[in-house]
């Protein structure tokens, strides 16, 4: 009793200490956090959505509860798992290439002593993030196509034979992947420089006075100065393993593909559901592809502080 | 200024350069310069269509270079009002909305870096949740009419100024290049959290911060989707919505077959032309930021 | 004093509020021709769809055409007239979104296709029209459209035949034009093909002879599309009006049916002969196969005519000496059989009172005033001098005219008064379309394209009443391995394509389209005891 007593001042008079020095940090924090409950919060009431059957004029809440009718619709259907392996195979890809692709590029560019050269090449770079997949599609295709594509017409011109870039659905996918790594690595660079840049340049005097060589100092000095960047970033994109862009599929799809390898989840959410207005299946569908991101993401944040890095939590 | 980068450098690569040095160096410009002209590529594509006259564009003549030399299209839409309203639109909605993200992810950020405090990570996570997890077009939508945001410029401004990876970035960044030490002086001197964050901390994450500008910015003028619903009178119409409208090439022959006569049909050159016009201030913006990249360098002459 | 004035001011205002009340209400009347209008005695607001197509000219929602409507409608009956952006590329998203609310959504909704029509009924977005009122206050839009096209309305809503929907007049106006090179036909010597055998007779000979130059293709040809790919002119033997109704279908293709087959097998032999690109199913949006025509590069083309089209202007700039002629409709169909068409329905879009509007009586009052013949005409001709000149009698528009009344929309106010009419009333003859659509020197084409109408026998399809829910279910899957289907089996090697085809035609029939079949048929049957 009387311990209780005593216990509760101090704990009191603790708490009272830590917010007399930490308030400053919550005050801080309120803005933002006021605008995700308002802006992201609150619109995530519409998660209900997959497990309903939706009408929008009986709004989210007036539309009746279907239980887990909406999820056993999209994996009944035959081709829902080639669909959720196709997306996962594209996707490995894409992170096996894209994702060392601009940490790789930033080093180079860090290399790089001429100014001039250096920016220039470096705006270059970032161009393909800025036009629409529309436009990216349309000059590639036009550039790949087996018979008259500007590609095939040199090879054929130089005595080589024609191959059907977009038609057979292996090379399909190398196309698809290195024109997502080609629109993104430059972009890309940008973070990996930021933090290049904030690596202090003593490290690198130390290192030159210790006579170590070019490799030596990106091998001991940057990839250890942007392993956090890095980590960061690679738990995130973890987290979107089974999403894809519809527009990048969408765009540089064709119909001797469309149903093998451009055939992913964001498509065929498109196909069964958006394209009619089941937005029920959409939403099931997307949290299905979140929770299994986020899982992945836990999973891989445990990994990382369990290695010795700061994790994204 | 110029020369005193280089005598710095001179002696240190005199004495440091080795054959092997010289053909990395030989190496990576080679390579850099493939990727640059791979990149350039497509964008000069672009150009050049806009400079062509519409009938060599749709005999695909164009690759490379103008052919039939023409500036019809930059007449065309200069000399258009309503496309330098979207573009003001555009420039005042990318301005504030890069103003109020960088708020957002500032205040966020930085106590989030602080490992002793409480919420830590449950603040952390709730921030990264929303980053997998949203209501869908709908609900947003609904909330956009509610709030009675639909058609205002609010509506473009305020749910995407609130990025968690933008905030998870700027965390980061924070937590692997500023030392304890430097904000404990800082305290020691009578420092509080609010002169430590605009002090120490922002004037320290320059490279971070013209990052995340970028970032902002060109997610900003980039994007029209949410324009597409939440906006529907024309007058306020970002650059990009006019440019989605104008590209919605699979509706120009629906437009003939419905309309016949159809009187405004927009030529590819007027098309090329557009996406130059909506791409090239946003492109210009990236040399400003980039001299913030090199004063990062600085961190460790002021730990100094 | 100073009491005394406010007492006075007090006086006045309760005054003017009860003379304000006192007119604040509705004035019934009947025009000339006999429509009721209500004039408001507190102003209402009339909340309108607009097609938004193009984002580079004036305001679609706010124009000098809109002001007009305002000026001439809402204010002589207090109604405000608010126009609400449609996107036109996305426009079922758009108008779901906006039936989200009753602040957001729009007193009326829209569309061309009767699948979608039906879709809107059973989401409830549409309100069912009271056909007492019709009659009341729509006399104009009745004469206008006529009884056949206002009977296309009714739809069968929980086992009820109501009127659910107000279609728009549309005028059979056909500019759509297959053209060949008559110059590449003199040079093999042959004459105009008047069947499909010697068509590709004629094709292997443009073949042969290289005329395009090395990349020679005779014939352009697209992915085939779910609305292109009727196989209209294989169809002697199936035209009973049952099958008709259950296998002819702009949405879903039905390649289980014979004449769709027969199609396929001479596409199938075009390509492996060379007489098509190779890459045609690479050409998703067309612009190949208009590079390879305008440059020069093929012999027979496809494309809707106007005025100012680039394809004709280009064609001549890259080879002057071509000449061109409308391809015979008999090209496609196999010698001996009749030559088929599908007929478009005669109706244009279909617009519905949506659940949300309070005052229906101010749509049909909106749609019975656009529908009068002098304001119809003005919105579909403007002035003479400005947007038209009266050329040997017919109203031509003139594209150039760019004042501030200027036409808005890219199809020249279509988009304004397309709740009543798809086509300019004056435009059907052949005069006035050879003057409409056809470029300087050109106008033969279109004398060429009524010859060919004319040796036609149209099929009209099958307007279901009642929605068919797996059509709904499986359409854009089906959409999507339609298109796969149709590259495999048109590149198939010809030996191997009666496999091919059959295989693949198994698959897609499991895949729901046996499924639309049954319930197409249990439907039709139900509405044609």
């Amino acid at each position: 009793m009387t311990g209780r007593m005593t216990a509760r001042p101090a704990r009191r008079s603790r708490f009272t200490h830590y917010m007399g020095r930490y308030w400053p940090l919550y005050v801080m924090l309120l803005f933002p956090m006021a605008f995700c409950l308002l802006f992201k919060y609150w619109p995530m009431t519409g998660l209900a959505m997959a497990f309903k059957n939706f009408k929008i004029v009986k709004g989210i809440w007036g539309s009746p509860w279907n239980g887990i009718d909406n999820f056993k619709y999209l994996f009944s259907r035959p081709e829902s798992v080639g669909v959720i392996l196709q997306t996962l195979k594209l996707n490995l890809l894409d992170l096996a290439i894209g994702f060392p692709m601009p940490i790789l590029l930033a080093i180079m560019l860090n290399e790089v002593r001429n100014k001039a050269f250096k920016r220039i090449t470096q705006t270059v770079i970032y161009l393909p993030h800025f036009l629409s997949w529309v436009i990216i599609a349309s000059l590639f295709i036009a550039m790949l196509r087996t018979e008259t594509g500007m590609l095939n017409v040199i090879a054929a011109n130089m005595g080589g034979s024609k191959v059907p870039y977009l038609e057979d659905n292996l090379l399909w996918e190398v196309v698809y992947i290195f024109i997502g790594v080609w629109q993104s690595m430059g972009w890309g660079t940008i973070i990996y420089l930021a933090a290049i840049t904030g690596i202090s340049s003593e490290l690198y005097e130390a290192a030159t006075v210790d006579g170590a060589g070019r490799f030596a100092k990106i091998w001991h000095i940057t990839l250890p100065g942007i392993r956090g960047t890095i980590v960061t970033l690679l738990i995130m994109t973890l987290g979107r393993i089974l999403g894809s862009s519809f527009e990048r599929v969408n765009s540089l799809s064709n119909p001797y593909v469309v149903l093998k390898s451009a055939n992913v989840i964001s498509t065929y959410i498109y196909r069964v559901g958006l394209s009619n207005g089941k937005y029920h299946y959409a939403t099931a569908m997307g949290l299905f592809q979140n929770v299994i991101g986020v899982l992945l993401i836990l999973i891989a944040d445990r990994t990382a502080k369990a290695m010795g890095e700061s994790g994204l939590i | 200024m110029q020369s005193k980068a280089t005598a710095l450098k001179t002696p240190k690569r005199s004495i440091r350069e080795s054959v092997g040095s010289r053909t990395l160096d030989i190496i990576n410009y080679v390579l850099l310069t493939l990727v640059a002209l791979v990149c350039l590529l497509p964008f000069l594509h672009v150009v050049s269509m806009s400079l062509s006259s519409n009938g060599a564009v749709i005999s695909q003549k164009v690759y490379f270079f103008p052919v039939e030399w023409s500036v019809e299209g930059y007449k065309m839409v200069l000399n258009d009002p309503s496309m330098m309203r979207s573009l003001g639109i555009t420039v005042l909605l990318t301005v504030g909305f890069t103003l109020l993200g960088m708020i957002l992810t500032v205040l966020a950020a930085y106590p989030l870096t602080k490992k002793d405090l409480k919420g830590r990570s449950v603040i952390s996570f709730m921030f990264m949740f929303t980053m997998y997890f949203g209501g869908g077009l709908i609900p947003e939508y609904l909330l956009m009419n509610d709030l009675k945001m639909l058609n205002t410029l609010w509506s473009l401004l305020l749910p995407l100024a609130f990025s968690a990876y933008n905030i998870i970035i700027m965390r980061s960044f924070i937590e692997s290049s500023i030392p304890v030490s430097l904000e404990e002086a800082a305290f020691l001197d009578g420092a509080n959290y609010w002169s430590v964050l605009f002090r120490v901390v922002i004037p320290l994450c320059k490279p971070v911060l013209a990052t995340l500008c970028l970032f902002f910015a060109v997610g900003r003028w980039n994007a029209y989707g949410d324009a597409l619903y939440y906006i529907s009178t024309s007058r306020l119409y970002p650059m990009q919505l006019k440019l989605y409208y104008l590209m919605g090439m699979a509706s120009d022959a629906a437009n003939l077959a419905e309309g016949g006569a159809a009187s405004y049909v927009t030529g590819e050159v007027v098309k090329a032309t557009c996406v130059m016009f909506a791409t090239i201030p946003i492109i210009i913006l990236y040399p400003f930021l980039q001299r913030y990249f090199v004063t990062g360098i600085m961190i460790g002459a002021v730990k100094g | 004093m100073k009491k005394l004035v406010s007492v006075f001011l007090a006086l006045v205002l309760v005054l003017s509020m009860a003379s304000f009340s006192a007119l604040a209400e509705d004035k019934v009347e009947t025009t000339a021709s006999g429509a009721k209008v209500i004039t408001y005695g507190e102003q209402i607001e009339l909340k309108v769809p607009i097609y938004q197509r193009n984002g580079i000219k004036d305001p679609i929602e706010d124009n000098w055409w809109t002001h007009w409507v305002q000026e001439n409608f809402g204010d002589k009956y207090n109604i405000k007239v608010t126009y609400v952006p449609i996107s036109r590329t996305d426009e079922v998203n758009d108008f779901t979104l906006k039936m989200g609310s009753a602040d957001t959504a729009p007193d009326m909704i829209f569309h061309y296709d009767n699948p979608q029509l039906l879709a809107y009924i059973a989401q409830e977005f549409v309100q069912e029209i009271d056909e007492e009122m019709v009659k009341e206050y729509m006399p104009d839009y009745l004469a206008y459209v006529g009884d056949a096209a206002y009977q296309a309305g009714k739809y069968n809503v929980n086992g009820k035949k109501v009127q659910m929907y107000f279609p728009a007049a549309r005028d059979a106006a056909d500019n759509w034009a297959t053209v060949i090179r008559a110059d590449w036909l003199k040079k093999v010597g042959k004459e105009m093909p008047t069947s499909v055998e010697e068509y590709l007779d004629v094709l292997r000979a443009f073949r042969d002879a290289n005329l395009g130059g090395d990349y020679t293709i005779p014939a352009t040809m697209g992915l085939p599309s779910t609305t292109g790919m009727r196989a209209d002119s294989y169809r002697t033997g199936h035209t009973d009006p049952r099958e008709i109704a259950i296998y002819s279908d702009l949405q879903v293709v039905s390649l289980d049916w014979e004449p769709i087959k027969r199609n396929y097998k001479v596409m199938n032999t075009m390509y492996n002969e060379g007489l098509v690109s190779k890459d045609f199913a690479l050409d998703t949006d067309g612009s190949q196969a208009k590079s390879d025509f305008v440059n020069g590069k093929a012999g027979v083309y496809g494309f809707y005519l106007s005025s100012n089209s680039d394809v004709i202007s280009t064609l001549m700039e890259n080879c002057p000496d071509a000449e061109l002629a409308i391809l015979d409709a008999r090209s496609g169909v196999p010698a001996g059989e009749t030559l088929y068409d599908y007929m478009a329905d005669p109706i244009g879009i279909s617009t519905g009172i949506t659940a949300y509007c309070k005052h229906p009586e101010a749509v049909m009052m909106y749609i019975n005033w656009m529908s009068q013949p002098e304001v119809l005409e003005f919105l579909e001709y403007g002035v003479e001098g400005k947007h038209h000149t009266v050329v040997n009698g017919l109203k031509v528009l003139n594209s150039e005219y760019d004042g501030e009344d200027r036409f808005v929309s890219t199809n020249a106010n279509i988009d304004l008064f397309v709740m009543v009419t798809q086509t300019r009333r004056d435009a059907t003859s052949k005069e006035a379309m050879a003057a409409t659509y056809c470029p300087n020197g050109f106008e033969y084409l279109m004398d060429q394209i009524f010859e060919n109408n004319a040796r036609k026998t149209y099929i009209q399809n099958y307007r279901f009443t009642t929605p068919i829910q797996s059509q709904a279910e499986y359409g854009e899957d089906l959409r999507t391995r339609f298109q796969a289907i149709s590259a495999q089996v048109i590149t198939c090697p010809e030996a191997e394509f009666d496999a091919t085809y059959d295989s693949l035609v198994k698959e897609y029939c499991a895949a729901g389209l046996d499924e639309i079949h049954a319930e197409k048929a249990a439907v039709y049957d139900a509405e044609n005891p």
